[in-house]
This record gives C-alpha cells, sequence and structure tokens, in this order.
C-alpha cells in the first residue's frame, strides 16, 4: 500500500495486534493463513531488525501463497532484548515491515512468527521450543561475534562465553550453547536432528557454523560431535537487505503515514536477496516460490556480497564519521564520500571477487552506490561501524590478502584502514568523544591512541589482519601515509586528495 | 664508612663468606641449565631480566640460567668471567640500599670471536627462550621494516652462516632448529619500546622471506614474540660506584650494577601456549594485552618525564630529584597527572595511584641523577604520544585540560629557548626549524594553527586549546626569567617525609 494515503487522525491509528487485524487489511497487506492453526517449524536465534525484514518477510510470502507448518519461534537472545521481546509479545508477534525507496514508502504486516521467547529470562523455554518435533531448522542471526572464533576461524576456546557455556550447559548465554543442548537432547532421546541455517555475513557461514558448533560439542561430548556431523545440515547462505537501527522517526512515520501503532517495527530498504544452497536435511519451505536464489554452491555470491557491501560499508563508515556524517544517505550525496566508495569497490575490490553466474558486476555496483544513498531508508553510519573488528576481517583483510599477492592497488582500502584507525583514537574532527562499539573497543582504543600517527600497533593484531597484511610493509606504508593526512588536514581534505590523484 | 674493610674478590667460592649485608643465590649453580639465550648483556638487562631469572632460580626453578651473548664487544665477558659470572645489583632507595648477588647467568659468550658456539647454544634443545636488549638501533627497523640497506642485514644475508646482527643470529638458529626437527624456541624483546614484539617479528619475518619462503611460513607459524612493557631505571655503572661498592661492603666487584628499587615487567601471553618461564611467579605481570600498560607508561611516566624536564630545567634546575621536590613544580606535576588519569581507562592488575605514587619516589631519588635536559629532549617525536592525544582525549570527554596545555606552551617556550647556551637536543625540531618559529609565535597560538603536521587539525581548530595556550603563554612571557610564576595552579606540593637515611655508596656523581 502506498505512503500517498491521506495523514491519518489519531483516532484512527491501530495498534498492531490480531484483533485489530481485519481492520487494518484495508490499509495494509496483511497475513491472510490461520496463524493460530499453523505450527513452527523454525526457531530462530537471534530476533533482531534483519531476521524481521529478510528471513521472516520471505517466510511470510510463502504462507500468504502455501500455508503449512514452517511459522518461526523467534528467541531474544541477550539481556538487552527484554523490551524487544514484550513488545512483540504485546502485539501478538505481529510487526509491520517499512520498506523505504526513494519514491515511495510500503508497508505490510508480517504474521510469520508466532510466538517469541527471552533466552536470558527463561533459558528452559528455549531449550522446550528446540525439543519439538515440529522444529526442522534452526536459523541464526548472530552477527559476527557470535561464532566465537578465533583468528584462525577455529573455536575460541578462551572465549569467556564459551567458558560459561560449557560450565553452565542448562543457562547458555551463546546460540552455541543453546544449538549444543538440544541438539544434545535429541541425540539422546533418539529424535531426528533438525537444520542448522547461518544467515551472518560469515564467508562460508554454514562451513564455518559446522566447524564451530561440532568443535563445541567436542569439548564437553565427543559422541555428540560426531553425531553432529552425520546428522545435521548446514546450509551454506547469502542474506541481503539493509537494515537500520529502528528509530521514533519510523514509529511515528508509521502512525502519520498509515494509521499503524507499532512497538517495535522494522524499517528497510525496498531491495531483498537471499541465495541458498539446498542442503536441508528435514525439509524446508519452498521459498524458490518466493524468489529465493536455490543455488549449488552459494560461495561467490557470498564473496561477492560480503566483499563490495560489507566492505564499502565498512570502508564508508569512519571516513563519513571523521568528516561530519551521521547518516549513510548524507554521507553519499557529498561527492568525495560516493566517489570514494566507487574508487576503493573499483581499483581495491573488485579483482578478488569470482565472478558470479548471472551478475554483471558494474550493474551490482552502480546499484550498491544507489542502496546506499537511499534517503529513505536513512541508515546510520555508527551502525555500519559497529564491530569493526570483526566485520574488516571477513570483508577487507581478504581483498587486501589478494591485492598484494597481484601487485594490485591498496590505496583506498589502505585510506579505509587508517580511517578505522583514526576513529578508533576516540574522538572526532571537532573533538566530541566517539562511541566505540566493539568486543575488542579497549584493547583497539589503546593502541589506536599510545602513539597515533603511527599504524603498527593496531596492524599487529594478526587476529584481525592475518600473517600477511599485519606484516606487509607496502600497507603499513600507505596506512601511515593516510593517518598522517587524516591528523593534518581531516577527512575531507584527505579524501580530496586521494580522489584527485 | 668502610674503611676498614678488606677487600675481597667476588667469586662462586666466596659466597658464603662475603658482607652479611650481601645476598647471595641460595641455589646450587652447577645444578642449573642453560634455557635461555641473551642478546645484549647491557646494564638494563642485567639490572632487569637477570634478577627476574634469579627470583626464579631462588623458587627452585632449574632449567632456566642464561647464557649472554655480547655481539661485538668482549667487556661484560671479560669483566664477569673472573668473577664465576657473578655479579652485584644493588638497589638505592631513601629507605636504604639492598644488594644482592645475581647467580642467574652461567656463561657469556662473543659473537664476533665465534659465531658457531652462540649458533649452537641457540640451537640446542634446552634453549626454550631468546631474550633480547639490544637497544631500538639493534631491530634495524625503519619507517616500520626491516631496513635491508643496513650493512649488517646486507653482510647477514650474503653470509647468513656467519651472522653479526640480532636478526641474523635469530633467523639462522630458528633455520637450524627447522631443519633439526626441534621446536622453535619463544623470542621475546626486553628493550623499551612500544610493540616491541611487533617489530621483532616483523623485522625476523622480513629477514627469514629473504632466505626462504619455506622459512618465513614455519617461523610465521610456529615462533612466539610477545610483546614486553619493561621499566627500570639503570645508570650506567661508574668507577665512582665501583670504589663505592668496595668501599661499603668491601667487595670487588668489576662491573655491579647501581639501580632503582623499582621495576616492572609485563609480558603478553603467548596467543599459543603457556609463557616460559613461569615469570608471573616472581611478580610480573602476564596480561593478554600489553598495549593498555603502554598507554599508562607513555602517559604518567614518560609524559610526566617530558613535563618535568621541561619545566624544570626552565626553572633554573639539573636533575630530576631537584625539580620534583620544588613544592610548586611538585603540584603542577600532581596536577597534570591527575588530567592524564581521567584519560585512562582501568589498567587490569594496576593500582594508578600506587603507580603515580611510585613515578613520585622515582623522580625523588637522588641516586639516578636523571638529567632533565635527557627527559625533555627529541619533544617532535614524543609531543604527540605524550600531550596532544592526552589532550584530544581530555577535551572530548570533557575532562580537565589546563595542565596539558600548559605542558604544549612550556614546549613553546622551551623551543623559543634553543641556543648556544641551550641544548634542547632535538635535532628534528631544529630541522624544522621550530624554535624560530616559536619565536615568532610569541604569545599568540601560531605556532599551533601553523604546524597541523606536528598538532592535527582538530586542536589547531579547538578553542578551547587555542585560548588555553595564549593564556599560559602570555603568562610565561610575562615574567620570562621565573616560569614557575606561569603554572596553572599555584599550589604548592612538599614531598612527604621518609623514614631513614640511606646506607652503603652515597649518591655519586658521574
Amino acid at each position: 500500500m502506498s505512503a500517498s494515503n491521506a495523514k491519518q487522525s489519531a483516532a484512527n491509528v491501530l495498534k498492531v495486534n490480531t484483533a485489530n487485524l481485519e481492520a487494518l487489511s484495508s490499509r495494509v497487506v496483511v497475513p491472510t493463513y490461520d496463524r493460530d492453526a499453523l505450527k513452527a517449524g523454525i526457531v530462530h536465534m537471534s530476533v533482531g531488525g534483519f531476521h524481521r525484514s529478510h528471513q521472516a518477510v520471505y517466510t511470510d510470502n510463502l504462507l500468504n501463497l502455501q500455508p503449512d507448518n514452517w511459522m518461526i519461534d523467534g528467541v531474544g537472545l541477550l539481556d538487552n532484548d527484554t523490551a524487544n521481546v514484550k513488545a512483540m509479545q504485546s502485539q501478538d508477534c505481529l510487526y509491520t515491515v517499512l520498506a523505504r525507496s526513494k519514491e515511495d514508502d510500503t508497508a505490510h504486516i508480517v504474521g510469520a512468527m508466532k510466538d517469541i521467547v527471552h533466552a536470558p529470562s527463561d533459558p528452559a523455554a528455549v531449550f522446550k521450543k528446540l525439543a519439538s518435533e515440529d522444529v526442522k531448522i534452526l536459523s541464526l542471526t548472530v552477527t559476527e561475534k557470535g561464532y566465537c572464533y578465533d583468528k584462525n576461524r577455529d573455536l575460541d576456546e578462551a572465549n569467556a562465553a564459551v567458558q560459561h557455556d560449557l560450565k553452565n550447559p542448562d543457562a547458555p548465554k551463546t546460540a552455541l550453547g543453546y544449538t549444543i543442548g538440544a541438539l544434545r537432547h535429541r541425540m539422546n532421546n533418539k529424535l531426528p536432528a533438525f537444520t542448522v541455517m547461518s544467515c551472518d555475513n560469515l564467508p562460508g557461514n554454514g562451513h564455518i557454523t559446522k566447524h564451530i558448533l561440532t568443535s563445541f560439542a567436542r569439548l564437553s561430548d565427543p559422541a555428540l560431535a560426531t553425531w553432529i556431523e552425520d546428522n545435521v545440515s548446514f546450509p551454506n547462505a547469502m542474506v541481503d537487505r539493509i537494515t537500520p537501527v529502528t528509530t521514533d522517526a519510523v514509529r511515528q512515520a508509521l502512525v502519520e503515514k498509515f494509521g499503524i501503532d507499532d512497538a517495535w517495527p522494522v524499517v528497510c530498504e525496498d531491495y531483498i536477496q537471499w541465495v541458498l544452497e539446498d542442503d536441508f536435511r528435514y525439509g524446508r519451505p519452498a521459498f524458490e516460490e518466493v524468489g529465493v536464489q536455490i543455488v549449488k554452491d552459494v560461495e561467490p555470491y557470498e564473496k561477492m556480497k560480503v566483499r563490495l557491501l560489507n566492505g564499502s560499508h565498512s570502508a564508508l563508515s569512519y571516513l563519513s564519521y571523521l568528516a561530519g556524517y551521521r547518516d549513510v544517505d548524507l554521507a553519499m550525496a557529498d561527492p568525495l564520500i560516493s566517489g570514494f566508495v566507487r574508487s576503493y569497490m573499483d581499483h581495491d575490490i573488485t579483482a578478488s571477487v569470482p565472478n558470479v553466474p548471472g551478475i554483471n558486476l558494474t550493474d551490482y555496483k552502480d546499484t550498491l552506490i544507489r542502496r546506499f544513498a537511499n534517503p529513505a531508508v536513512r541508515d546510520q553510519i555508527l551502525r555500519l561501524a559497529e564491530d569493526g573488528s570483526q566485520k574488516i576481517k571477513n570483508a577487507i583483510v581478504p581483498c587486501l590478502e589478494h591485492q598484494l599477492k597481484t601487485g594490485g592497488s591498496i590505496k583506498f582500502a589502505s585510506l579505509a584502514l587508517a580511517g578505522w584507525f583514526r576513529f578508533l583514537s576516540g574522538s572526532d574532527e571537532k573533538l566530541e568523544a566517539i562511541p566505540v562499539k566493539d568486543p575488542l573497543a579497549e584493547q583497539l582504543s589503546a593502541r589506536a591512541k599510545i602513539d597515533p600517527r603511527n599504524p603498527d600497533q593496531l596492524l599487529a593484531m594478526q587476529d584481525i589482519f592475518g600473517p600477511v597484511v599485519s606484516t606487509s610493509p607496502e600497507v603499513r606504508k600507505e596506512i601511515a601515509a593516510a593517518l598522517d593526512s587524516l591528523y593534518t588536514k581531516g577527512a575531507k581534505a584527505t579524501l580530496e586528495s586521494y580522489l584527485k590523484a | 664508612m668502610g674503611q676498614g674493610l678488606s677487600t675481597q674478590q667476588l667469586s662462586g667460592d666466596q659466597l658464603h663468606s662475603l658482607h652479611q649485608d650481601i645476598q647471595v643465590p641460595a641455589y646450587d649453580r652447577s645444578q642449573i641449565k642453560t634455557g635461555i639465550v641473551h642478546i645484549g648483556p647491557s646494564a638494563f638487562f642485567r639490572g632487569h631480566l637477570a634478577v627476574y631469572i634469579d627470583d626464579l632460580l631462588e623458587q627452585g626453578e632449574k632449567d632456566w640460567g642464561i647464557c649472554a651473548v655480547s655481539l661485538k664487544s668482549s667487556g661484560v665477558r671479560d669483566a664477569l668471567q673472573a668473577q664465576d659470572n657473578l655479579y652485584t645489583v644493588v638497589e638505592q632507595s631513601n629507605q636504604g640500599n639492598r644488594a644482592r648477588v645475581i647467580g642467574s647467568i652461567n656463561k657469556v659468550l662473543v659473537a664476533k670471536e665465534g659465531p658457531q658456539a652462540v649458533l649452537d647454544q641457540m640451537a640446542s634443545p634446552d634453549t626454550k627462550l631468546v631474550t633480547l636488549t639490544v637497544t631500538q638501533s639493534g631491530y634495524y627497523y625503519k619507517n616500520g621494516e626491516l631496513d635491508f640497506d643496513d650493512d649488517d642485514i646486507k653482510a647477514d644475508l650474503l653470509r647468513a652462516d656467519e651472522p653479526t646482527s640480532t636478526v641474523g643470529y635469530i633467523v639462522k638458529a630458528l633455520e637450524m632448529r627447522m631443519e633439526r626437527g626441534l621446536p622453535p624456541f619463544t623470542v621475546m624483546s626486553c628493550d623499551n619500546l612500544p610493540g616491541n614484539g611487533t617489530i621483532l617479528r616483523n623485522v625476523v619475518l622480513a629477514y627469514a622471506g629473504k632466505r626462504s619462503e619455506a622459512l618465513k611460513d614455519w617461523i610465521s607459524d610456529n615462533v612466539e614474540f610477545p610483546s614486553t612493557m619493561v621499566d627500570r631505571i639503570v645508570p650506567k655503572t661508574t668507577s665512582e660506584h665501583i670504589q663505592a661498592h668496595a668501599d661499603s661492603y668491601g667487595l670487588s666487584d668489576a662491573w655491579p650494577i647501581y639501580t632503582e628499587k623499582f621495576r616492572q615487567f609485563v609480558i603478553e601471553k603467548p596467543k599459543n601456549g603457556t609463557l616460559v618461564p613461569d615469570f608471573a611467579r616472581v611478580g610480573a605481570l602476564v596480561a593478554d594485552d600489553v598495549a593498555p600498560f603502554e598507554l599508562m607508561k607513555i602517559r604518567l611516566l614518560n609524559g610526566t618525564h617530558m613535563a618535568l624536564g621541561m619545566v624544570g630545567r626552565m626553572a633554573g634546575h639539573a636533575y630530576a630529584h631537584e625539580a620534583i621536590t620544588a613544592p610548586k613544580i611538585r603540584g603542577y606535576i600532581t596536577d597534570l597527572m591527575s588530567e592524564m588519569t581521567a584519560t585512562l581507562h582501568p589498567v587490569p592488575g594496576v593500582n594508578l595511584d600506587a603507580y603515580k605514587d611510585t613515578i613520585f619516589d622515582r623522580l625523588g631519588s637522588p641516586f639516578m641523577k636523571d638529567d632533565l635536559a635527557r627527559l625533555a629532549r627529541n619533544g617532535v617525536d614524543k609531543v604527540d604520544s605524550r600531550f596532544l592525544q592526552p589532550l584530544r582525549d581530555a577535551i572530548s570527554r570533557k575532562s580537565g585540560s589546563t595542565n596539558l596545555i600548559f605542558a604544549v606552551a612550556s614546549w613553546a617556550e622551551y623551543l623559543k629557548r634553543s641556543g648556544p647556551n641551550f641544548d634542547i637536543l632535538d635535532a628534528k625540531a631544529l630541522d624544522k626549524n621550530l624554535p624560530d618559529e616559536a619565536r615568532k609565535g610569541g604569545d599568540s597560538c601560531s605556532l599551533i594553527v601553523e604546524n597541523k603536521g606536528i598538532f592535527g587539525q582538530e586542536l589547531a581548530a579547538s578553542p578551547i586549546m587555542s585560548e588555553g595556550f595564549e593564556r599560559h603563554m602570555k603568562a610565561i612571557c610575562q615574567n620570562p626569567t621565573d616560569i614557575v610564576q606561569a603554572l596553572p595552579s599555584q599550589q604548592p606540593v612538599s614531598v612527604p617525609a621518609t623514614g631513614k637515611k640511606p646506607r652503603g655508596p652515597a649518591p655519586t656523581n658521574p
């Protein structure tokens, strides 16, 4: 439904819940299937914006087309998920997706989620859901750090959350801990396993999930590890939809344009993509009916997406923040930033992106630039800047390794890293404090501050940069020059000189 | 004092009969295996690492005797061999002196006289750890990489079996171990350089890459290079020290070490394994990351040193202990440290107040004779990490900054005073013509605005910075002969009373 609707008067505003669905159906698309009759065949950890704008939307579209027992039981995994879980429960797990393009806003109400529980408050409830034989798939969006891997992408046994989960198998903190516990229950009770589907931005997310989970299981129960290897499949997936943090402005827009009062709506762009390997041992929804690409090998898609989209996101976030921007679209409206992103992709990244069947990379990059610049989405620079240590390792470092090996350009990627180093020093160009959010924040900021124009301390972090980039004199030299320029001239003047050269 | 004592030669079989105030090794030195090869047996090494190892041997560990290697000079070997590689360390403080004989050095080799003996020792299965104190120049590290144009490195690459450089020895010995199927040793830099493990790793890998890719990969995959933070002031031993030593203890030691009471050692926990030997048993801090300790040190210790060096010298003092006991200067340093502390995150295992107290104690010790001009030297390289980054932190977190800004203003004044009678010991500043620029700037902030390459555009544009700087410069210029009058706080702080008088050698003038 279109935003051209007249403004809704206050009296006309309807809360999102089951009772109001029929009334809401005259304003927006609502679920047509019988939500009470259908069972949950999927458990999802952890429910945030992205799951609700992506997998749940595909599932909802499919249920409207072919009602079946593939609804989703959601799990809020983090301590501070309490408010969001309550919000969902207060509206019968219904919520609104506001998809925004430059031209238009569309809203629809998603009904795919059947129930939601808050894991830290009630771990047993999570295990109960995972024990249900109706559940065939466990899907994950827990971000990079949720996989608790070390620099070699092996399980980091020293990780505090991993240690906690080994000692507290009935009340774990990580999604890994819950998955292990649920699979142990199924093994011990001779029940079928479930498929574990990662929807995070990791290269080979299915492979990594399998490796980490079986390593985790082996620590406490080698027989379980073997059982998982024999019984659980881990399809790889590439997922894509830009989903900013939900703000009050989004709630307000829903009230004003659609007459919808939603405690936790989700806002996203109009673009959506999901490429998935067909490796579901216990069945799956017919996602291909609603536009999911089912392929034999996701890897090239994943590499293309993580390197060009996620890598550009990280690359632009730090320099944009330093240049004074807080919104992605406003940053992209500055030719210095959009020009940088294009040069970064063209000169430093594209060479390491594999050929992807049916995709023209130039078109793909054009689309990315348009998506980043989408003023309606108003993505947050700080959202993109979060967890840099995790994202850069996957999205930028492999490209730099490729460029070093082939003698390609490393200039723009090095400038991006210098932007990150400068950002980590903790204050911006107006000497305002920068909120650095990263699991390694303390370590990173100490290293950024010891000798600010010298990149050695940060580059030494092999867990992030790997052995090649970490010790490359070429990278070191480029970053040192860029850092010097950022401190001496600032981000805008630095970008200008890089684009002119 | 000590005039009546007859002088006794330090040696292994005389240990039991030494002066009663001298602590001697209680362990049986003949049972100690050599497990550590140390390159560069400087005074600092003998007053720091060798003491920690001596403590470990006292704890009953037997595998960690040291083979000390001098690359060129035979001085240490010659001095120590007549005394069974024993020497005395005297810790001097206002609470009294403490002398102990260190027994952790098993032997001393001079590499130049026999490279093969050194390589054999490094390649021995007993050797688990190679440590270094070779100063910055021993790393051949230039602009972040190994300096392949250096003559030593060029020569070593041509004749790798007879190396001359630290890097050449380490790589050749690792190559021998790889070929013999032995596990590698851990390589630990104990030089005072932030990120010393990283620097060492970088130069070793760069050099090894020229030997063979296989060797480079083997090192990269198997060798640990933990970073360390080391701290202890160990002055050069003088003939006065040697004489005083004989006078106080009746002991003839060819090369005793006179040092301060304080010592600190923070070691990065190796990623793939446990640290050997177990330095934590003897008071070293083994940490996941040394960086927060480096940050603490560079601000609270090195930053304070530079400020005290400049202000103290401009106030007419020569040595640190004189300046730090002048109440108004002490008041300023106290306030400066408070501002620095507000910019720091908690450092695991360290009580910052206690750490600051040790800094005052150390600076106040008359024994170390720390020269203020030395503390203030090379300001161009130091000002960013010591004052400017703390200032960016302080302004952005809205904590106090006036004493930090005063430190920058005092640097400008220090530059102004550069001349034939006032050597600022800063070749780079002279190259950049900074003294002239500072003089031209007078009491304005033009020095900062026009040198963004040093001060950064953020501080150049900050009203807090420019207003504060100009206010301090005006105060300094009003009374140029008495910089103490311009200090931001006029709150004098007096030195806390201390207990007993030190015995043993009196402070000496080098």
